[in-house]
């Protein structure tokens, strides 16, 4: 395949030749421009997003693939590649499984030329997070493989229902791969059977990289500091506009009832292989009453997949996003305080500008409107109008 | 209750109350002067504690939400008197109470009673309590963020008179995960009938449920369970560990979801996988986002061939 006009992967990374926009402010460090450029790709991002509209394919299977060679040794990011990486992933899990609470992650290590399954696909974040910790032990030795690494990936993702949206997120911190056969068909065949490889490098651009993430519609990017790299894992948090290839389906869930009161202690059957300790705390599957100590699960015993209605809900927010308030010039004839927090209204210092919901004409507060559209998604004004 | 002022300085306890007050108040058992009445006086009790103590409450009936507490303009000429403490005691009283005319006269403004239609008699309108506590919650969020103590204290109380809430369901969860986020305890005291999507709340928050079958008992069951419970002693987060009466355990907490199509509560449900929106039944068409299903469920479609 040919060099590609290089434009594309920037516009697909979010950063436009970032070693061009990095400049050094007065006093010499490049910190602040380095920050100020992850703030801008986010707001970025969020526009995006937006115009993106509903199609998001939010019950996603991720395989995050880390490179665990020797080049994790090295001292750039602080206090290793490894230990750093790791750091970052420990807050990314808890994370994501919050803002897709049905899908599932796992890890695939690499490095002596081979490449494992670390964790597989799961949904319970505190399996993965003892899976990290562990991972902390591993020493990074040789060479990773990037071929090995696709090819288990996509052997576990590929009979996945078709619904599903495939995801493999690939760390990478070596300059080669060491691969059995010609990478380029395996390429192929990750494209083929729908999967989104997006690459984060810790150290430079590679070709190959490069055009694995172009052919499958993934993203490429390289950091430049630890901050740079934490966003630029954290840019996965957010579901990927769904492949237009990908069918859609009624999935079946059950919501179980908590039962805590008069309950006869029971195991559950998420810990089945570790220690079953008795309890009566727990959640009871509506189909087949099977137990389980913690939600999102999918049932061992009839397959359900096991949420609570709030897991679901915390999702709506990507379909019904709180609509932008309208500001406005404040004058005396206006209310008087903030509908939301009760504030007066400081028409000469802070309140210059006032912002009314184009639903409900209620107006707001610089600080409720940041706030109800950062984190509470919902308008009261709205919520307090029956015609809503 | 002793008025002690010598922690001036002393993290500051703020307390939400959400009073729902919908029409059919006046069929409660004791009435309504008995249910307002102990709100007030509940009230009263938190605000005279002590000095670092701050209110709001928030009335929801059907047709609208309004801040029942504090006044709108700081009341000057009378707060500058003498004991301060007692001043402000009978400004909460006054303030609410005229407020509370107001929002009763708007209520039977002939132009907003019949917005609601009222209609379906067999039903009786929602309160927007969701509205309620949405309004509560920035309330609280601005006066947390405004004094840079990390040790301020937050909790929102929600009264509920009978009925199942079902509608604006994502206004409550939103509700919910924001207080979460915040670390304000939502606690909820429902009166006659259990409401699945408060106790929800209640849940995710680590705030107290309870529900109330005796009207009569209603001020006391106030201070009982959520003064002396929540504020007693335990500052952790969420912990009523410190507390000085121990709390008998939750029960059962109902996590079903409420059906897009019909707003009934379902323990299994058809999700559109394309925005997990939930469906009772199986729907050809995903009305939230407009993608069609096809008609074989897909499961049964040949996999991709696996190596
Ligand atoms: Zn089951
Ligand atoms: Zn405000
Ligand atoms: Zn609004
Ligand atoms: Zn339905
Ligand atoms: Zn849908």
């Amino acid at each position: 395949m040919d060099e590609e006009d290089p434009k594309e992967y920037r516009w697909e990374s979010g950063y436009e030749k970032t070693w061009e926009a990095v400049t050094e402010d007065t006093a010499g460090r490049i910190e602040s421009s380095v920050t100020d450029m992850v703030l801008r790709s986010k707001r970025k991002r969020m526009l995006a997003r937006q115009e993106a509209g509903v199609r998001l394919g939010i019950m996603r299977h991720v395989f995050i693939v880390l490179d665990m060679s020797s080049a994790m040794n090295e001292q750039d990011l602080k206090p290793t590649r490894h230990h750093c990486l790791v750091k970052i992933l420990q807050e990314f899990v808890p994370e994501f499984h919050e803002q897709n609470p049905i899908s599932q992650l796992g890890l695939i290590i690499t490095h002596n030329k081979i490449a494992k399954k670390f964790t597989d696909l799961s949904n319970n974040p505190l399996k993965h997070l003892e899976n990290l910790t562990k991972l902390l032990e591993v020493p990074c030795r040789g060479e990773p493989s990037l071929q090995n690494s696709l090819e288990l990936a996509v052997s576990s993702l590929c009979h996945l229902p078709p619904h599903t949206s495939r995801e493999v997120l690939i760390l990478y911190a070596a300059l080669t791969t060491c691969d059995p056969g010609e990478i380029s068909q395996t390429i192929q065949k990750v494209h083929a059977n729908n999967i989104r490889v997006s690459v984060v490098g810790l150290a430079a651009e590679l070709h190959i990289c490069k055009l694995l993430s172009s052919t499958t519609g993934g993203t490429f990017s390289v950091c430049l500091n630890d901050l740079h790299l934490r966003e630029l894992v954290r840019d996965q948090l957010e579901p990927p506009p769904a492949a237009a290839s990908m069918d859609h389906t009624l999935i079946k869930v059950g919501f179980p009832h908590q039962v805590t009161a008069n309950a006869k202690p029971a195991m559950c059957m998420c810990h089945l292989d570790d220690f079953p300790s008795l309890s009566t705390r727990g959640y009871y599957c509506p189909q087949c009453n099977a137990k389980y100590c913690d939600l999102p699960a999918e049932c061992r015993v009839c397959g359900l997949m096991l949420v609570t209605a709030p897991h679901l809900a915390r999702s709506y927010r990507h379909l019904f996003p709180l609509k932008q308030f309208v500001e406005e010039e404040y004058s005396a004839d206006l209310a008087p305080n903030c509908y939301g927090c009760f504030k007066l209204f400081d028409k000469d210092g802070f309140d210059k500008h006032v912002y009314r919901c184009s639903s409900c004409k209620q107006l707001f507060c610089v600080d409720c409107d940041i706030f109800l559209h950062d984190t509470v998604h919902t308008c009261p004004g709205c919520a307090s109008n029956p015609h809503f | 209750m002793s008025l002690n002022s010598s922690n001036l300085e002393g993290p500051a306890n703020l307390l939400a109350i959400v009073v729902d007050i919908p029409p059919h108040l006046m069929l409660l058992e004791c009435g309504p002067h008995h249910y307002l009445n102990s709100v007030l006086a509940f009230a009263n009790l938190h605000l005279g504690a002590s000095v670092n103590r701050k209110l709001c409450i928030v009335a929801a009936t059907h047709t609208t939400t309004e801040f029942l507490y504090p006044p709108l303009y700081p009341d000057d000429q009378r707060v500058r008197q003498k004991d301060g403490r007692l001043e402000q005691l009978q400004c909460l009283d006054e303030c609410v109470e005229k407020r509370l005319k107001e929002l009763m006269l708007h209520q039977h403004n002939p132009v907003n009673g019949q917005a609601n239609g009222c209609s379906s008699a067999a039903q009786p309108p929602d309160s927007l309590l969701s509205g309620a506590m949405g309004r509560a919650l920035l309330f609280l969020r601005r006066h947390i963020g405004s004094s840079k103590a990390a040790s301020n204290t937050a909790r929102m109380l929600v009264l509920k008179v009978a009925g199942e809430s079902v509608g604006q369901y994502l206004n409550y969860i939103n509700v919910y995960l924001t207080a979460q986020k915040l670390g304000v305890p939502v606690d909820v005291c429902c009166l006659m009938t259990d409401c699945g999507l408060l106790q929800q709340g209640a849940d995710i928050t680590g705030g107290y449920y309870h529900k109330l079958t005796e009207p009569q008992s209603l001020l006391q069951t106030l201070v009982v369970l959520f003064s002396l419970g929540s504020w007693g002693g335990g500052s952790g987060k969420g912990g009523r560990s410190g507390g000085v009466v121990a709390l008998p355990p939750p029960d059962t907490v109902d996590y079903r979801a409420a059906c897009f199509c019909h707003r009934a509560l379902v323990n299994m449900a058809n999700v559109c996988s394309n925005c997990l929106s939930v469906y009772c039944k199986t729907v050809p068409l995903c009305s939230t986002c407009n993608v069609f299903f096809p008609i074989e469920m897909p499961m049964k479609r040949p996999a991709k061939k696996r190596r």
